[in-house]
């Protein structure tokens, strides 16, 4: 093939039209910046419907499932589409089970550690926030320095904890400038817990999200319990869910579908922001169009992205080519970022890979584990109703305890038991079949009529479930790197290697003696279920009070930590305004510059951190 | 938390593949004049099954009209055979009252026929979730706990959106709610109770 041609120059070029490349897009554009973004996917869609209509159509509603590429061949569950036919793949939740995680044939991510790394995202106009829940915790102050208040002699924090090159106040303005981009429901005096503190006068832009029942029963069944001397109270889990109308967006109707796709875009995702971008007229897309190489001169200035181009998702590729640009920013998340740096070799001048003779690229791979457990209220607390999460239990974020462990949050589900089991679907299926996959029917009675309807209305309206997000332990040999398995434009896919330290397992091995203290509150007629999935990939021993238990852990989505930023060259990839140490017009953007992941879910620190990028780059470079 | 990789939900069904429904989705169904007498047996039928009133099952107006004929269009070229063999052993069999049709029922559920007896947990299934799971999957289902079904199949958009099951557990579809603000806030109206709906005990 000939030299790639440049096909396109702009002002500033960013990779990925997910969350960050959409608000740092807008940022510019509103500046009169010309701005072009490469999307591997396919471009927002012309109506919300095409996607509305991808979802009811799905067989399996896993969170991808209303975004292309197809997962299976006619739909059909027993017939995966082979990622290596596929030109802009990723991994999916149908690529965990035990028959086909580790098995290149049918999973995207080339898995080669001992646990299966269980988060996924998707490559479209919007990126993974399509997806996303909505929860918009800051961190806490704490967080940013894990090693000052928690290191020490006495301490066994890992060593892969560092102290962030910034702090709780250098971001807390810009915290509030992302509440308000994307519109956030939530109240201060609820919010200003474990030293979160808020400016004077700062209100968030819309008032919090009204608890469910399923809350509020929990609350009255928690009151007075106490969990390592932390009173377990429930909180409004602040959100980017209008509750008032917002952006022209409609107000929360409460349609319990929030993963995979609100059906009125009442929850916030970025294809609002790319749609405000796109409007300003300096902002191009170019879908369908995958960066193969960050291109490097002789002075280690990143002078183009080279991409390749294709029509149909598992067809041919279509065209070559290269785009220039003053400013280039990769913001194509915590995977595909690494990937991309790692492809780059420059004809050798950068063996390692672009942004990486250090070699931290792709290291530190963090998630949170998620644990979670289910069961029957002794009272009707309704659940399928509203918003998929209204609350959580935040006391755990944070105490001496991390020393030793690893902090965690937990999140309280209204959606009944479909989590674990697929609910209403097993139960009712359970009671027609005879059978007891649910375990509401132990007695595996066969039921129809009156009969039914009255013990599946008792068992519904009882559900709920708790889930606890654990802070993971940075570790160097947690990595994506590149495989030797190939992508449908013959590119490597990544490979990730993954597993759980002892710290994390202390941290689950705590929720999971939270989780049954609190069953143990609720009482006896209200047994703790969880899924112990029996198969090593997802299956983790850790220690409860003493006794060792089996538990599964799945994946929340938070992808973090694989390019890290830091206070020097010589321990990070990037410095603390995410730009690159070594290549001057190269920023690394998104949830992998977070050199640790604390307990809050990331979209809310991704999108502040790319808003005081922005500023900084148009002060400073775009002038 | 925001992406939650649901991998059980393998087992769960959700809406299916449109391309294999049986016939047009939503296209006006008319019934031939015998189908029509074995039409309202159907529908009786599945009163029996479900606990759920017939003239709820099926409502004289709006845009729901043509769903239970949609319904009995996808049991009847399942298996006509077996259909008709169901059918007939209802209508021989069933009790004068529409409120006590356990008997019948039972037998039918237990019968030595497992095409028929799992057929008819196909229908029940049908009307609580707009979605067909074949009566095969259902039986593997019976017979071995750890069998998967596959997920099941879309009969009907607008049957979706009006399950019962949602209704029976006082909720919506995920995905398609009608209701408003904040409504989550407070337990369901006495509305929505199942005594709305649910065939009364006569005593």
């Amino acid at each position: 093939m000939c030299a790639d041609k440049v096909t396109h120059k702009a002002d500033v070029v960013i990779v990925g039209a997910g969350i960050a490349g959409a608000l740092m897009a807008h940022q510019f554009a509103l500046e009169k910046k010309q701005v072009l973004i490469l999307e591997a996917g396919p471009d927002i869609p012309v109506d919300w419907n095409g996607y509305m209509d991808r979802f009811f159509n799905a067989r399996i509603k896993v969170p991808e499932s209303p975004y292309p590429p197809t997962m299976l061949l006619g739909g059909d569950p027993r017939t995966p589409v082979d990622p290596a036919t596929l030109n802009a793949g990723r991994p999916t939740s149908l690529m965990l089970t035990p028959d086909s995680w580790n098995d290149p044939k049918k999973s995207y991510l080339v898995q080669t550690g001992k646990k299966a790394f269980s988060s996924t995202y998707t490559r479209v106009a919007g990126g993974s926030a399509l997806h996303w829940l909505g929860t918009s915790l800051r961190f806490l102050p704490t967080d940013f320095k894990m090693v000052t208040c928690y290191g020490g002699s006495d301490s066994k924090l890992p060593k892969g904890f560092v102290d962030w090159p910034l702090k709780y106040e250098d971001l807390s303005q810009w915290y509030g400038e992302a509440e308000n981009e994307i519109g956030v429901s939530a109240d201060v005096s609820e919010q200003s817990y474990l030293g979160v503190a808020f400016p004077r006068g700062y209100a968030y832009p819309m008032p919090g999200i009204p608890k469910s029942q399923v809350d509020q029963e929990l609350a009255r069944q928690l009151t007075g319990m106490t969990f390592e001397g932390q009173p377990l109270l429930i909180r409004s889990t602040p959100a980017a869910r209008n509750t008032q109308p917002y952006q022209s967006r409609r107000v929360c109707a409460g349609n319990t579908n929030c993963i995979p796709i609100c059906p009125i875009q009442a929850k916030y995702d970025p294809t609002v922001t790319l749609n405000e971008a796109l409007a300003t007229g300096f902002v191009r897309v170019l879908s369908r169009t995958v960066a193969s190489e960050v291109v490097v001169d002789a002075r280690g200035r990143v002078t183009a992205v080279k991409y390749r181009q294709y029509k149909e998702e598992q067809g041919p590729e279509t065209a070559r080519g290269m785009v220039e640009g003053k400013i280039f920013i990769v913001a194509a998340n915590a995977i595909e970022t690494p990937r991309l740096l790692l492809m780059s070799k420059n004809e050798g001048r950068t063996p390692n890979g672009v942004a990486n003779a250090k070699k931290f690229v792709g290291k530190y791979l963090m998630d949170h584990p998620y644990y979670v457990v289910w069961g029957r209220m002794p009272q009707p607390v309704w659940p399928y109703r509203g918003p998929l999460i209204t609350s959580g239990i935040e006391g755990m974020r944070d105490g001496a305890f991390r020393k030793r462990s690893g902090a965690f949050r937990v999140d309280i589900g209204n959606e009944g038991w479909t989590f674990p089991g697929g609910d209403p679907y097993q139960s009712a299926l359970d009671f027609v079949t005879g059978r007891n996959s649910s375990r509401a029917n132990a007695a595996k009675e066969v039921l129809f009529g009156r009969a039914l309807v009255n013990r599946l209305n008792d068992v519904l309206t009882h559900q709920f479930r708790l889930g606890f997000l654990i802070e993971q332990s940075p570790e160097e040999s947690n990595c994506v790197t590149l495989s030797d398995k190939l992508d449908g434009l013959q590119l490597p896919r990544p490979a990730v290697n993954y597993d759980l330290s002892e710290y994390t397992l202390a941290g689950l091995g705590k929720a999971a003696k939270m989780a049954q203290e609190i069953f143990r509150q609720l009482g006896n007629q209200t047994p703790l279920e969880d899924q112990v999935q029996g198969t090593e990939p997802t299956a983790v021993t850790v220690d409860v009070d003493g006794r060792q238990k089996k538990i599964a852990f799945y994946g929340a989505g938070h992808i973090v930590g694989t390019y890290r930023m830091g206070k020097s060259a010589s321990d990070s990839v990037v410095r603390d305004d995410m730009r690159s140490w070594e290549h001057e017009n190269l920023y690394l953007v998104g949830s992998g510059v977070f050199p640790t992941v604390a307990t809050a879910n990331p979209t809310l620190t991704i999108a502040a951190l790319c808003l005081r990028t922005a500023r900084k780059i148009l002060k400073e470079r775009l002038v | 938390m925001t992406n939650q990789t649901r991998r059980n939900v393998l087992t769960a069904g959700v809406i299916g593949a449109v391309q294999v429904i049986v016939g047009p989705v939503n296209a006006a169904v008319t019934l031939s004049a015998a189908d029509a007498k074995n039409f309202e047996d159907f529908l009786a039928l599945s009163a029996a099954l479900t606990g759920i009133q017939a003239k709820m099952l099926r409502p004289d107006v709006d845009a729901f009209f043509d769903v239970p004929r949609e319904y009995f269009v996808q049991a009847r070229d399942h298996d006509p055979v077996k259909f008709g063999a169901l059918l007939a052993f209802f209508v021989a069999n069933r009790a004068p009252d529409p409120s006590e049709q356990k008997t019948v029922i039972q037998s039918i559920l237990n019968h030595a026929d497992k095409q028929i007896a799992y057929l008819a947990r196909s229908i029940l299934l049908m009307w609580y979730f707009g979605q067909w799971y074949s009566p095969d999957q259902l039986e593997k289902a019976a017979a071995d706990p750890n069998f998967q079904p596959l997920p099941p199949v879309l009969v009907s958009s607008l049957g979706y959106a009006r399950g019962w099951v949602w209704k029976i557990a006082q909720a919506h579809p995920a995905g398609h709610s009608e209701l408003q603000f904040g409504y989550w806030n407070n337990p369901p109206p006495a509305s929505t109770a199942i005594s709305g709906f649910i065939i009364p005990e006569v005593k």
